[in-house]
């Protein structure tokens, strides 16, 4: 009976192990197209929807200085510079760098005081700042500081001092990997009750047979045991790209032979004489034993690698480590020159492997190839009880540098744990994953904790007590989700109804200053909000006012940091960057060139003969600037006319018997806060892009002091005032005259006068012509469109942009060699294709001829990119179709045309502006501009609430908390405001109620939509998709966010069961617990608004106390369902830990399997014990959505 | 300026141990070239264990002073009233302005090199090298502006921020006692904040000359003490170097210098 049953079973078994094999091949097919599928489609479909959300990022840093840098050695320099550095510092983005600063030479603490500012184009995980130490040969990195994109914004207005970390060229990665897990074997165990054992071997016809017992096992019917030829190919050289279904094939019809009975019956006998030392304990570890025999990998896809020395030549290595610690290595061939490799080999491993290869081996660590197939010799063996087992797998990424002396170069790697079943079933069949950091060498591993040593941790900290030294920095990151502008019609609108209110106290322009504490933040929003809609003028006229009114003292007239000197500030450096550049520019650069000595102070000047030639100097460099600034009056824009003409009326209305203060109230702007700052700091206002040296330096803030004296000139007391530095009466005294006087008069009367500038205009316009405005400048890398045979591909090119032309010559100041007008260019495109196999790169259209240009970097080809395109958008000539990719060998890869001049393929972007304004061509951008000012509401939101219900912010709080509460209530800066108010007339009090009441009325309402829009990308986004790749927490802050979105409306269902009369957030109970119909845009959705989430916490904080309150009631109610929710979850991050060491905060859980589970995916922090329960139940939200719970 | 102020910082860094010949190599980069072959100087007389401390000139002690507060407080009326004894009654904004002047302390000469900053933001750019070599601190507002009393805090955090340190000689002073009318912020709100601070606290008029020279010498007393602390604390060597200074010779002599000083200057 059994016997036949076997027979039966083994007939079948012929045609199952086909018929699984081709079904396995099918569905590990499937599943790659899957995988693929879902990147593609999920993201694509609805595309129009979501493409209008973008994400703005935006980061300033300022690199102050750095201390306590570990001094060179001090042996074979010279005395003069023992043990010093010469210092610089860059900034990357990765492993891109973006810009650097210039040498700080023979310090160890150098002092940098450089800022640089940009928008973000791409994803990026770390922004590093590395400190480098210049050498004659290479310059060497004295150490880094990388900081994680989620936790930038903890960081920004202030400065912080970072210790430095030590560079380690094993933590030097960037970028991700596609990599496909395949088990092969026998995978249906319904038919299949034994398993198969599939050994590949290098020697072909290799048989091993194993032994087996039946008569102890009933269950295991037959062991099979063949070697598949071509897998042995494939796993010796790495170079067979033979496909997975081949090989199933063949391994199928192998099987087909050794199930032979007969065959079988031999094998039997053979073993049972030759193998003599089965026993049950072996059956048993068989049976225990995976039933998949094999691990495919494959790596289809990598982006964004690292670039080593410019170039990157990638290729893989695999390496399977065993459970005895042997290895196993396999090998792709490498790619060239490319950042975004796709490698098409499969690298295949045993799961298990003989222990006696390890015996026969010399010692147990890095074992190749080539001793594996020493001890595959032998023509069969016994699995003993210590069997090596498969721990994990590590794919390594590696550059294969050129050149006689050198190595490989180290890009990042990614390691599979698949030490048993449960590990194995964790890892994804197809995902992607971020590149990590290099561990120490797999003999140091244990194999439950992977410590990780040499690799740089990211994410550094404050301290002081360092030995490779410390950086101050100060940063300054924001990121946000832009919506269509018409999502913020009801607050833009709001804002501009401020422009009518009287008192403008009532106004929620004024609310948003007193609000904000960093005046810059609210005050540059706003400025570009009301100059787009052109009523900047009213806006400050109304909020001068106001200020003037309540000052008692006409001589320190906005001299104070207040809203409105901020906001006139930030008008006059967009309205009036260009006409400062016009006015400044050819008048510094030549200061800036000369160096002259101009120090007068005879306490600073070692000769003092020399003092007069310096006064001589510096008398000559203000008169030149004095008469350039003088002289610019009729270049004045328009809008800041106006605005000086409100402030002069209003000076007079408050100070109608002090005429000096109508000259002063302007002058305090013109020359205090826009000429005088600009002189000081050309950089900073892009006057320059030199260094300047400390004498340089001096020297313009000599300059400066005295314009902005002479600005201050148009009263008569001021020149009869004693001089407050002595060294500069002499100065003074050439400047006090009454013709400098009255230029000063002139040019403050003509540009607060609006007419005066309106009657000049037409008269101004012609020299306009003459006078281009350098819009930016530096070097590019020029591109033939076609391939020459010969010559380097590229020129190195010094491109000039102004708002006539763009031309390039070969080096800065040399005359260019082309000059393209603006209006000639018919189109330019960025180049993602890869037919072009470099990145940052963009086309420009003129006349029909293409110009291929290449930018240093990712940030400067968004820059340019930016500007030209913006500039040319409205060319009438402008071309309606492109080509995307290359012409390569004769015709374009992206349509194949042939001919090089071929109209074509591809529509040029949409037109997305149709406002235009040459001079705020890229300043102005509302719905950014909307966004940030909700970024602002919503993050002081909890002021606004304290202010508006007390009573029913302080209910729902501990006894603790409402002290604290109280605490903040005295610090809020609108109490005072509402204070005054409430004595000056109630009805006042009532009005500004309700302008608060509206403005976080409004702001939630654009919240709303971005939680529905966060709740659908988090809905779609399937960890280890492309868009959150496996390796990096931003997956759980995503999650976690989602999850306490749901929570808080969770929290409201109770609240409204509970029937409380005073909800919180009353806006907060139409939160929908549907997923939202958005969906994610194409490569942008995986950014998280870092800075709305730590928003969102003030709330949650608040929230999750009430939660736990309640939590006491609820608990019994489901406490099977958390109990159980916590297991699954206790099991998933176990899982996860396993699968994923880098990533140690927060995460956990995720499953493979495309079922309901995969939505239920829930993160909390390990270490908040409270959390857990609360998200807990909120994955049970997350599980069914639709029913409530309770 | 911007030369001069990075000798001072080397001195700093001097007082503090590092080898001497690198912070002397330090100030070079930024050293203007007429101060070259001082520093030359300084390199030379390195070799010797620093018995000379850096910040001297003319064998006098230099004390670096910053003064720091919102616009429009009457930071460069302290100043003159200190340096000149006059009053300035009309606002000219100051851009970055120093003064030197001398004086006895407590029997000790000293020359204060005296900072006078832009209260204005737009001139933050400057800060972060004043901020950086700034001894000791006066922060200053005014009774009549609220909210330069709010900014005075945040150029204490900004201080500490940047010097890493808690414990910078600071003194806290509310100007235009003066103008009683128009108080805005009371004695106590002022007492309160620098006892946060933990800094000596002054409320003066630099109209009538009130408290405006008790507040510099008092910086400078706080500069000295918190000096001594730290050479207490450091080891006994600095502390034999520093009661020398203190000895009775060492006073005299500095005495001297100042006399032969101004002599020299007269001439």
């Amino acid at each position: 009976m059994l016997l036949k049953k076997k027979r039966y079973m083994c007939e079948e078994q012929d045609d199952a192990i086909d018929i699984v094999a081709v079904v396995e091949a099918a569905t590990s097919n499937n599943r790659n197209t899957n995988a693929n599928n879902n990147s593609s489609s999920s993201y694509g479909s609805n595309m129009a929807e979501t493409r209008e959300v973008r994400i703005e990022e935006q980061l300033k840093v300022k690199i102050g200085e750095a201390k306590n840098l570990s001094s060179r050695n001090a042996a074979n320099t010279s005395c003069s510079t023992q043990g010093t550095r010469d210092v610089y510092c860059t900034i990357a983005l990765d492993q891109e760098e973006i810009c650097r600063t210039p040498i700080s030479e023979r310090t160890l603490s150098p002092f940098f005081g450089e800022e640089y500012q940009f928008k973000i184009p791409r994803r990026f995980r770390y922004l590093t700042v590395y400190v480098w130490d210049r050498d004659m040969k290479q310059d060497k990195p004295i150490g880094k500081i990388a900081i994680k994109r989620e936790e930038l914004h903890k960081y920004n207005h202030k400065d912080h001092w970072f210790s430095l970390r030590p560079v380690d060229s094993d933590s030097e990665v960037q970028g991700m990997a596609h990599i496909e897990v395949t088990f092969e074997g026998v995978t249906s165990s319904q038919q299949l009750t034994d398993s198969i054992e599939l050994v590949q071997h290098t020697m072909p016809h290799h048989q091993r047979a194993h032994n087996n017992d039946y008569k102890e096992n009933n269950e295991l019917s037959n062991i099979q045991r063949a070697a598949a030829a071509a897998a042995a190919a494939a796993a010796a050289g790495g170079n067979n790209t033979t496909a997975a279904m081949t090989l199933k094939t063949r391994a199928a019809g192998l099987f087909g032979h050794v199930q032979h009975p007969q065959h079988q019956q031999q094998q039997q006998q053979q073993q049972q004489q030759l193998a003599t030392s089965s026993s049950d304990q072996l059956a048993n570890w068989k049976n225990s034993q995976a039933r998949n025999v094999r691990v495919a990998i494959r790596v289809p896809a990598c982006v964004d690698l690292a670039k080593k020395q410019g170039t990157c030549d990638p290729f893989v290595i695999c390496t399977a480590y065993y459970s005895n610690k042997q290895t196993r290595t396999l090998r792709t061939k490498q790619r060239k020159k490319t950042v975004d490799p796709e490698f098409d080999e499969v690298m295949y491993f045993d799961l298990s492997i003989d222990a006696d290869a390890s015996n026969t081996g010399t010692t147990n660590s890095n074992k190749s190839a080539t001793s594996v197939e020493s001890s595959a010799n032998k023509a069969y063996s016994i699995y003993p009880l210590g069997g090596a087992d498969l721990s994990e797998i590590a794919v390594t990424l590696w550059h294969d540098a050129h050149g006689a002396m050198a190595d490989k170069v180290f890009l990042g790697e990614v390691r599979l744990p698949m030490l048993n079943k449960q590990q194995q079933q964790a890892v994804q069949p197809a995902a992607w994953y971020y590149l990590q950091p290099r561990t120490t060498s797999p003999s140091c591993r244990s194999l439950n904790a992977t410590p990780r040593s040499c690799a740089t941790p990211p994410g550094t900290r404050l301290s002081v007590d360092s030995t490779i030294g410390s950086l101050r920095l100060n940063l300054n990151y924001t990121a946000d989700h832009v919506f269509p502008l018409a999502t913020y019609d009801d607050l833009l609108n709001l804002l501009l109804e401020s422009v009518n209110q009287r008192p403008i106290t009532l106004s929620s322009v004024y609310i948003l200053g007193e609000l904000v504490s960093g005046k810059t933040e609210v005050a540059q929003p706003l400025v570009r909000l009301f100059t787009h809609t052109e009523r900047i003028a009213p806006i400050i006229k109304a909020l001068a006012d106001h200020e003037i009114s309540n000052l008692t003292d006409p001589t320190t007239i906005f001299r104070g940091n207040t809203l409105v000197s901020k906001m006139m500030d930030e008008a006059m450096r967009l309205s009036g960057l260009h006409y400062l550049h016009q006015t400044l520019r050819p008048v510094l650069s030549q200061i800036v060139a000369e160096k002259k000595p101009c120090e007068i102070d005879p306490s600073k000047v070692k000769d003092r003969s020399a003092v007069d030639t310096n006064l001589h100097n510096l008398k000559d460099y203000v008169e030149r600037v004095f008469e350039a600034i003088t002289k610019s009056a009729e270049r004045c824009p328009k809008v800041l006319c106006q605005i000086f003409h409100d402030l002069r009326e209003c000076a007079g209305k408050h100070f109608p018997r002090n005429r000096e203060v109508r000259y002063s109230v302007v002058s305090g702007f013109i020359f205090l806060r826009f000429f005088a700052p600009a002189i000081l700091g050309p950089k900073l206002f892009d006057l320059t892009t030199e260094r300047l040296d400390a004498q340089t330096n001096r020297t313009l803030t000599l300059i400066s002091k005295t314009i902005q004296s002479l600005g201050n000139l148009v009263s008569s007391r001021s020149s009869q005032q004693p001089c407050k530095e002595e060294y500069t009466g002499e100065l003074y005294k050439k400047f006090c005259t009454e013709k400098h006087m009255d230029a000063v008069k002139h040019f403050l009367e003509v540009i607060s006068t609006p007419n005066a500038c309106e009657t000049t205009t037409p008269q101004s316009l012609p020299q306009l012509p003459l006078e281009p405005v350098l819009l930016k400048e530096g070097m590019m890398n020029k591109y033939p469109t076609c391939r020459k045979r010969f010559g380097p591909q590229f020129k190195h090119r010094y491109f000039r942009l102004t708002t006539h032309s763009l031309s390039y010559a070969k080096s800065k100041g040399k005359q260019p060699i082309c000059d393209i007008p603006l209006e000639e260019i018919g189109s330019v495109e960025q180049l993602k294709d890869k037919s072009f196999k470099m990145q940052n790169c963009f086309k420009i259209v003129y006349k029909d001829r293409p110009l291929i240009v290449q930018t240093t970097n990712c940030v400067e080809e968004r820059e340019w990119f930016d500007l030209l395109h913006k500039i040319c958008l409205m060319n009438s000539i402008r071309m309606q179709y492109f080509h995307p990719s290359a012409f390569i060998s004769g015709y374009y890869s992206c349509c194949g045309r042939s001919d090089e001049n071929a109209p074509g393929c591809k529509n040029v972007s949409a037109k997305e502006m149709d406002y235009f304004q040459m001079d705020l061509v890229t300043a102005l951008d509302p719905p950014l501009d909307l966004q940030r000012i909700h970024t602002l509401i919503m993050s002081n939101m909890n002021l606004l609430d304290a202010l508006l219900d007390p009573l029913a912010y302080h209910q729902h709080l501990p006894v603790a908390q409402q002290q604290q509460h109280q605490q903040q209530q005295q610090h809020n800066p609108l109490v005072p405001l509402a204070s005054a108010l409430q004595q000056q007339s109630p009805q006042a009090f009532v009005e500004f109620k309700k302008t608060i009441e509206k403005l976080r009325e409004k702001a939630y309402a654009i919240d709303k939509d971005h939680r529905d829009y966060k709740q659908g990308i988090t809905r779609q986004l399937k960890y280890g998709s492309r868009q959150a790749p496996i390796g990096d927490d931003n997956y759980w802050h995503m999650m976690r966010a989602a999850g306490q979105l749901n929570l808080q409306h969770h929290h409201q269902q109770q609240q409204q069961q509970q029937q409380q009369l005073q909800p919180v957030l009353p806006q907060m109970q139409h939160v929908r617990a549907l997923p939202a119909t958005t969906n994610s845009s194409n490569n942008s959705n995986m950014n998280v608004n870092a800075y709305f989430m730590h928003n969102l916490q003030h709330q949650q904080q608040r929230l999750q106390l009430q939660q736990q309150q309640h939590q006491q009631l609820q608990q019994q109610q489901h406490h099977q369902q958390q109990q159980q929710q916590q297991q699954y979850q206790h099991q998933l991050r176990q899982r996860h830990n396993n699968n994923n060491n880098n990533n140690n905060n927060c995460g956990n859980a995720s499953s493979s399997s495309p079922s309901s589970t995969a939505s239920s995916v829930v993160a909390a922090p390990p270490n908040v014990a409270t959390n857990a329960t609360a998200v807990a139940t909120a994955a049970a939200v997350l599980a069914k959505p639709a029913p409530p719970i309770y | 300026m911007a030369g001069d102020m990075s000798i001072g910082c080397a001195a700093l860094r001097k007082s503090t141990k590092l080898k001497s010949c690198t912070s002397a190599a330090d100030t070079d980069s930024m050293q203007m070239p007429n101060e070259r072959k001082e520093n030359g100087n300084n390199t030379g007389l390195l070799n010797k264990p620093p018995t000379a401390p850096q910040n001297m000139r003319g064998g006098l002690r230099v004390y670096k002073i910053v003064i720091l507060g919102d616009g429009g407080v009457g930071k460069s009326a302290v100043t003159l009233q200190f340096v000149s004894h006059s009053f300035l009654d009309y606002h000219d904004p100051t851009i970055e302005d120093s003064y030197q002047q001398q004086a006895v302390i407590d029997n000790e000469a000293a020359l204060l090199d005296i900072l006078d900053t832009a209260g204005q933001v737009e001139f933050t750019a400057m800060r972060d090298q004043y901020m950086r070599c700034g001894e000791g601190f006066i922060i200053c507002y005014s009774v009549t502006d609220r909210h330069s009393f709010q900014e005075a805090s945040e150029y204490r955090k900004l201080i500490t921020r940047v010097r890493l340190s808690e414990d910078i000689p600071l003194v806290l002073i509310a100007n235009k006692v003066d103008l009683e009318s128009q108080r805005r912020v009371t004695t106590e709100e002022g007492k309160n904040l620098a006892n946060q601070f933990g800094c000596p606290f002054f409320e003066t008029s630099a109209a009538l000359r009130h408290y405006i020279d008790e507040a510099f010498y008092t910086l400078v007393r706080e500069i000295r003490r918190k000096e001594m602390q730290k050479a207490l604390g450091t080891d006994n060597n600095s502390e034999k170097i520093h009661t020398r200074h203190r000895s009775r010779w060492w006073r005299i002599r500095s005495i001297f210098a100042l006399v032969f000083r101004r002599r020299r200057n007269l001439n």
